[in-house]
């Protein structure tokens, strides 16, 4: 404040002194015998410029170029308010170009490109054994891990862990028991890794091999149960009803063998070991192995189908299996994932592009539109540097502004994607904004910005005024066809982008709008493992009925497994084996009575377990779904007839006898198709307890954990959830990716039909003239808004057209994402090309309108 | 940026200082006396003259002091600092040298000339 009055009482003593000398001369003239008027002329033209000589003398002040620089910058602000359309026009495009990249950088950067937090984590491979003839994926057997460390050389080592999906175990936490997924892990495992721990140690070589009682804590886990604190190192943990020591806590970014595992511990404390290492037939574990120093993986995977083959011939039970490396990254992240995000970046960046071409063209509008005051204002004497310094305050103003504004929105995006989730995308909680990104973002807003923006005001400034304003409607050719170029340039971008987006949305739409088969809302699912009593799901199913709002109980193996269908079946009296000899393969699940009428699926034919069926003097009955009833009795029932597990009839002549037809169903997941099911009545040590509900499910959580508690105080705390939600999160990585690519997609369409909108307005103006002549020579209004809206429509289709060939190179990468939907299906590119034609007719139409108003006396009178 | 006295480079400031010599005077006065004594040989721009003014103010060569003047309005006179007296003394010397070995430069060229 202080300095500010400083300068304003300076400002005015130069004034003074000035306006003296002007005064003394004015007094001088008038004695000399001049009229006042004269006078004040010659004392004009002796003096010169007054503001030059002003700005000289304030140029000589100590620390001037801060203070004209502040000028120069409150002057760029001040144009900068008074066409406030255009600065929030090209602030927001800016904006949204480059805090949508960011956000999508960040996502790119924390899920694909990062690289995993492990030692040199390229020379990792994922081994897993492959079944040939089913193509699917399975666990490796003890003997044949063995024989593949012995007998490659690719690897420089390999690790051992039990398989996953088997690795549940139960520890006694602060809150009762609790149900985590574990890691069991050979000797190997963290050395192969290189991961140290976060606080504590990894399992030492003698720990490993004699199977010590002691264990490793997620970070989540040591929060949770100890706070936080070093203190826990040395403590135990019940695990499993043993005490564990607990010898160190891995950190977050641990997520081997999967992001969810919370304890780890020696593989040597599972059951049956070491014998398990010389099982031939089995599929306990799965492998890690490390490449040695110079091998590729292609030499890694020659070697390894050599190995597999030799122990096809060495063992009978290995004749349908061969090995699969993958490289861990893979494993992790997922080849289709990759290809989802790399898409949305590559969408992402077509709209920078837009935003760029587009708010580059505002601004060089603007930049030949104040070619006549940029003109005029070094006529009266502005200096050069000045009037390029308050160009490029003025950009550099709305690059300050678009950027932070981009950042703050990159940031609010991620945050919604990150919190309000569920994409299902692997490693995105720990993707943060990415520092390259802002950077990068930053400095392609600062190219743009300035080249678009100050370039033009530089070359103006150094135009001769007289030029300028004889010129002044220039409407240079090779501007005007750049103009062209980059509206149609957007339409293509904004094209490809719209057909990318409708085809997701309808292959999203189409999962979404597959049935269950049974009705998801207000279904429960409660892991239950380990009850005490063996009729517990019984017990469990009076005592919730008795529960208002509760309709139905029953139970199944695993309710959100996938399956495949992976339990040969023979059927009583019929050779089903297919060309290659394989039998059919049913998905087999064991289920308790009251299961169907929990998920609320119709046994159509034959009758529902009943309680009586789970005795084991019952006789074996089995109930099949429709498209097994479908495919192995058309046209006749089902019901009565015999099958047996396994690849030949039973040798005591015990089939099972199909009782009933259920209703198909895709449980797991909505876009896995129903697979042949079979169900047998049993009642396991683990199951999901499904419970069907009446009215507001989430409410009823709390009451069932109690019941469940009263019935079983040693039943670890079941997860309960609700399927619907369940079955929603699976198709999050759709929904993201129809949504993400539609937004984009919009934002894009509407940047591309705003350039169009600025083009042709651009263009009416300039030929002013000619309408007008046109008009006068009796052109009827039609016929001018058609030439303009006929000129928009045709840089449209010129630039959709591209955009459609775009899309169809990009055809290949997108099949794999889509559900049920071909990559080139016609209906989709139809869509998305009357949108983009469309909207860019409507947006013609205006500076049509205006054309044909332009009144023909008004153009003659202007000259 | 400058604006191009027609005097050769550095004399405006020496011209300046000396018509301050006697007593203190405003910008207007420095202009008519500068006029007067090179007998209108000189005419200092306006443009010129107080960028130059103030320039000598910010050397500290000259020194401003604002009083009443004989309009009855406030004027700003200059007057000679120590400093300026010294650069006057300095600049007269080294001005009067260059004249002295550039008349006698011309004079010779003048007596080679057949």
């Amino acid at each position: 404040m202080r300095l500010f009055s400083r300068r304003r009482s300076r400002e005015a003593l130069l004034d003074a002194e000035l306006r003296d000398h002007c005064e003394r001369l004015f007094d001088e003239y008038l004695r000399q015998g001049c009229s006042p008027a004269e006078a004040r002329r010659r004392v004009a033209v002796e003096f010169g410029p007054l503001e030059l000589a002003k700005e000289e003398c304030r140029e000589l002040r100590p620390l001037q170029w801060l203070e004209t620089t502040g000028r120069d910058v409150r002057l760029g602000v001040r144009a900068l308010a008074r066409e406030r359309l255009f600065t929030l026009s090209v602030t927001l495009i800016l904006t949204v170009g480059i805090g949508a990249t960011i956000a999508m950088f960040s996502v790119l950067n924390g899920v694909v490109l990062r690289p995993l937090p492990y030692a040199s984590p390229h020379e990792i491979a994922v081994l897993a054994t492959h079944r040939m003839l089913q193509n699917q994926f399975d666990g490796t057997s003890g003997a044949n891990f063995l024989d593949w460390r012995q007998q490659s050389r690719s690897f420089s080592g390999m690790a051992l862990y039990r398989r996953t999906s088997a690795s549940q175990v139960v520890f006694e936490g602060a809150d009762g028991p609790q149900r985590v997924q574990e890691g069991l892990v050979g000797a190997e495992f963290f050395d192969l890794l290189g991961a140290p721990a976060l606080i504590g140690r990894t399992f030492s070589a003698e720990e490993s091999a004699r199977g010590e009682p002691v264990v490793l804590l997620s970070e989540g886990l040591w929060r949770d149960e100890f706070g936080g604190s070093d203190d826990a190192l040395g403590r135990t943990l019940s695990v499993a009803g043993t005490p564990h020591r607990i010898v160190g806590v891995m950190p977050r970014s641990f997520q081997l063998p999967t992001p969810e595992t919370r304890v780890w511990r020696p593989l040597a404390m599972m059951a049956r070991w070491p014998n398990q290492l010389s099982v031939r037939d089995g599929d306990s574990f799965e492998v890690l192995g490390r490449l040695g120093p110079r091998v590729g993986i292609d030499d890694a995977r020659a070697e390894m189908a050599v190995i597999a083959r030799r122990l096809r011939d060495e063992h009978d039970v290995n004749r349908n299996l061969d090995v699969r490396v993958t490289p861990l990254f893979d494993h992790v992240v997922g080849a289709a994932t990759s290809r989802g995000i790399w898409l949305g970046f590559a969408a992402v960046l077509s709209l920078l592009a837009i935003a760029c071409a587009n708010a580059g063209g505002l601004l060089a509008a603007r930049a030949t539109r104040r070619r006549g005051e940029l003109a005029l204002r070094a006529a009266l004497g502005a200096s050069r540097i000045r009037l390029v310094r308050q160009l490029v305050a003025e950009n550099l103003t709305i690059w300050v502004a678009a950027s932070t504004a981009g950042v703050m929105l990159a940031a609010a995006l991620l945050r919604l994607l990150v919190v309000s989730g569920p994409t299902g995308l692997p490693r995105i909680e720990d993707a943060g904004l990415d520092l390259t990104a802002i950077a990068i973002a930053f400095l392609g807003g600062f190219l743009v910005v300035m080249i678009c923006g100050s370039v033009p005001a530089l070359a103006i400034s150094r135009a001769n005024a007289a030029e300028v304003f004889r010129t002044r409607d220039g409407g240079d050719p090779a501007r005007l066809r750049l103009q062209r170029v980059l509206v149609a340039a957007q339409m293509a971008a904004a094209t490809t982008l719209a057909t990318t987006a409708v085809l997701l949305a309808q292959s999203f739409f189409r999962v979404q709008a597959e049935d269950p088969g049974y009705p998801a809302a207000n279904l429960l699912v409660a892991r239950i493992d380990r009850p005490a009593s063996p009729r517990f799901f019984l017990e469990a199913r009076e005592r919730l009925g008795a529960l208002p709002g509760i309709v139905a109980v029953g139970g199944i193996t695993d309710f959100f497994i996938r399956r495949a269908g992976d339990q040969q079946i023979t059927i009583d009296g019929r050779a089903f084996a297919d060309a290659d000899g394989r039998l059919p393969r049913f998905v087999m699940d064991s289920v308790t009575p009251g299961y169907f009428e929990a998920m609320g699926i119709e046994v159509i034919e034959g009758r529902d377990f009943e309680d009586h069926d789970l005795e084991t003097s019952a006789p074996s009955v089995v109930i099949v779904s429709r498209a097994v009833a479908r495919r192995f009795w058309p046209g006749e029932s089902a019901v009565g007839k015999r099958l047996v597990g396994g690849s030949a009839p039973p040798v005591d002549g015990h089939w099972s006898t199909v009782i009933g037809v259920a209703q198909d169903l895709r449980r797991e997941a909505l876009d896995v198709a129903p697979v042949l099911a079979s169900y047998i009545p049993a009642m396991l040590r683990r199951m999901d307890m499904t419970i069907r509900v009446a009215g507001e499910a989430e409410a009823l959580i709390p009451a069932i954990r109690r019941e469940l508690r009263a019935l079983d105080s040693t039943l670890p705390v079941p997860s309960i959830v609700s399927a619907d939600e369940r079955l929603s999160q699976q198709v999050g990585p759709r929904r993201f990716q129809a949504q993400a690519i539609g937004a984009f997609a919009v934002v894009a369409l509407a940047f591309a039909v705003a350039g169009l909108y600025a083009a042709l307005t651009y263009q009416v103006t300039l030929r002013r003239r000619e309408i007008g002549i046109r008009t006068a020579l009796g052109a009827p209004r039609q016929a001018i808004v058609r030439l303009f809206v006929r000129d928009g429509i045709t840089l449209t289709v010129a630039g959709a057209a591209i955009g459609v060939g775009g899309a169809l190179l990009l055809a290949r990468v997108l099949q794999s994402l889509l559900y049920e939907t071909a990559a080139i299906d016609v209906q989709s590119y139809l869509i998305a090309a009357c949108a983009v034609v469309g909207v860019a007719a409507l947006a013609a139409w205006r500076p049509a309108r205006l054309a044909s108003r332009i009144n023909p006396l008004s153009v003659l009178r202007d000259g | 940026m400058t604006e191009k006295s027609d005097l050769p480079q550095g004399t405006l400031d020496l011209l300046i200082l000396t018509a301050v010599a006697n007593e203190p005077q405003h910008g207007y006065a420095i202009a008519q006396r500068l006029r007067q004594m090179s007998r209108e040989v000189i005419q200092v721009r306006q443009g010129s003259l107080y960028p130059a003014l103030h320039r000598l103010e910010r050397r500290g060569l000259l020194a401003p002091e604002w009083r009443a003047s004989e309009t009855g309005r406030d004027a700003k006179y200059y007057r000679l600092t120590k400093a300026g007296r010294a650069q006057l003394d300095t600049d007269r010397d080294s001005w009067r040298r260059l004249i002295k070995a550039i008349s006698v430069v011309l004079k010779s060229a003048e007596a080679d000339a057949p």
